[in-house]
């Protein structure tokens, strides 16, 4: 099948994510074949997860940067919390530790360095995206 | 076995419902707590709940409460299923009610054994709920007749009484009494005189409406409860009762058994002050009369003092 053995082949060279700036391996943004175990090998099953996370996680963006915008960060970390469920739950581990990360800033109401992790949350969820979409889609990334 | 699970976070929602489906469970998904209230309110709602902890409308935790404040039985065994790991989060889950605790994303076998265990809890629960409703049925029911047994039918009147008072309805009160059941006992034997006493109560609760209620209230003495009844009309049902058993016949190894019975029937009429052992008094006076005048017959006994105020 070809997606187990993509996640196979990612597997063998990354896995978990890290955002360690001192790794020099490739970064993968997704754990395959913990995702792909997670689904016990349901390839339709992960089509919908994936399709959820598309329709919803740009919401949540869209929501944490309004949010921000208006100096409402309880609301920004709540958007956070359910980001991070979804990453964690598509093993996207870098960026759920993103969204963590921004919910404690929403917590603490600490706005600007909630922004600087909406920044780098933004990018990692590009990433992520575009792994995701590779997968689901058969291509190599 | 039906499962609710109430996610706010899409992708944790698939996961999770496609995952129990896989395992045999019938599942129903809340988006939200509210939701997830108003399913657990429907007839054959689901008795094992997965619940996220922060959801948006009530979270999980206030859920948990509400369902303990609201549903005492059949027991919901709620699994609290959230990405809060501390132990202080995991007491107050507990606290507020939760029966499991796991943390996300969820490892797929401990979640299904988890859930194996809330099914085994709620197994056990429904046995014991079956054991106890049928304990309170023999507890309430005469072994012979299978009529309501004397507690059970006293307590049938004090509720009934407290109705028609609130209700300013009229109740009807039937005391009765198979003539010569002595005789019976000493001519056929107590096993034909039991037989006598069940086809007896058979022949009663055919001819009762489905409000009435009727308890065997000594050996062969009977109690009949009639919701509505004015005094014509109790009498009217004394005496249908009377006709039904005199033309009763059990089959007895030599010939057939005939019963006759005698009634005393007491009413308290709307806004009357009677109380339930006032008026098996005056039902009992009333019969005792019917005795005396000669037995099968019915006596309507005199009420004045509970006549409304």
């Amino acid at each position: 099948m070809r997606v187990e053995t993509i996640a196979n082949q990612r597997a063998g060279i990354v896995q978990h994510s890290n955002l360690s700036p001192t790794s020099t391996e490739p970064v993968g943004h997704v754990d395959f074949a913990g995702l792909w175990e997670r689904v016990d090998g349901n390839f339709e099953l992960l089509e919908d997860l994936v399709g959820l996370f598309l329709d919803n996680s740009p919401l949540l963006l869209t929501q944490m940067e309004t949010a921000l915008a208006q100096g409402d960060c309880r609301r920004a970390e709540r958007a956070a919390h359910t980001m991070k469920g979804s990453l964690l739950n598509l093993c996207a581990n870098a960026g759920a530790e993103l969204a963590l990360e921004l919910e404690m800033a929403g917590r603490a109401e600490d706005r600007d360095r909630a922004q600087r992790i909406l920044t780098a949350l933004q990018e990692e969820w590009r990433r992520v995206r575009s792994e995701l979409v590779a997968m689901t889609k058969g291509a190599a990334i | 076995m039906k499962v609710l699970i109430a996610d706010d976070e899409p992708v944790s929602r698939r996961l999770l419902a496609s995952s129990l489906e896989r395992w045999g469970y019938e599942v129903v998904v809340a988006a939200d707590g509210l939701e997830a209230l108003e399913l657990l309110q429907l007839p054959d709602a689901p008795n094992l709940v997965v619940l996220d902890w922060l959801m948006p409308g009530m979270d999980g935790v206030e859920l948990c409460r509400e369902i303990r404040r609201q549903k005492e039985e059949p027991y919901t065994y709620i699994i609290l299923l959230t990405a809060k790991r501390t132990q202080a989060d995991i007491v107050e889950g507990l606290e507020n009610g939760a029966d499991d605790y796991l943390t996300k994303p969820f490892h797929a076998q401990e979640l299904k054994v988890r859930l194996q265990t809330g099914k085994r809890i709620l197994c056990l629960m429904e046995q014991l709920l079956q054991a106890r409703a049928a304990l309170r049925e023999l507890a309430m029911h005469d072994g012979l007749t299978d009529l309501w047994n004397r507690a059970a039918i006293l307590e049938s009147l004090d509720a009934e009484l407290d109705r028609a008072r609130r209700q300013g309805a009229s109740l009807g009160l039937v005391m009765f009494d198979l003539d010569h059941f002595k005789a019976i006992n000493d001519t056929y034997g107590h096993l034909a005189g039991d037989e006598v006493l069940r086809a007896a109560a058979k022949a009663i609760r055919d001819t009762l409406r489905p409000y009435d209620s009727v308890g065997r209230y000594g050996g062969e003495e009977f109690l009949l409860i009639l919701p509505g009844c004015d005094e014509r009309n109790a009498v009217c049902h004394a005496e249908r009762l009377r006709l039904v058993l005199s033309e009763l016949h059990v089959p007895a190894t030599r010939d057939e058994i005939r019963v006759t019975a005698s009634f005393g029937v007491a009413v308290a009429g709307p806004g009357a002050e009677a109380d339930a052992s006032g008026l098996i008094q005056a039902a009992d006076s009333a019969l005792y009369r019917a005795k005396r005048a000669g037995r099968n017959r019915v006596e309507l006994a005199h009420m004045a003092h509970l006549v409304s105020a």
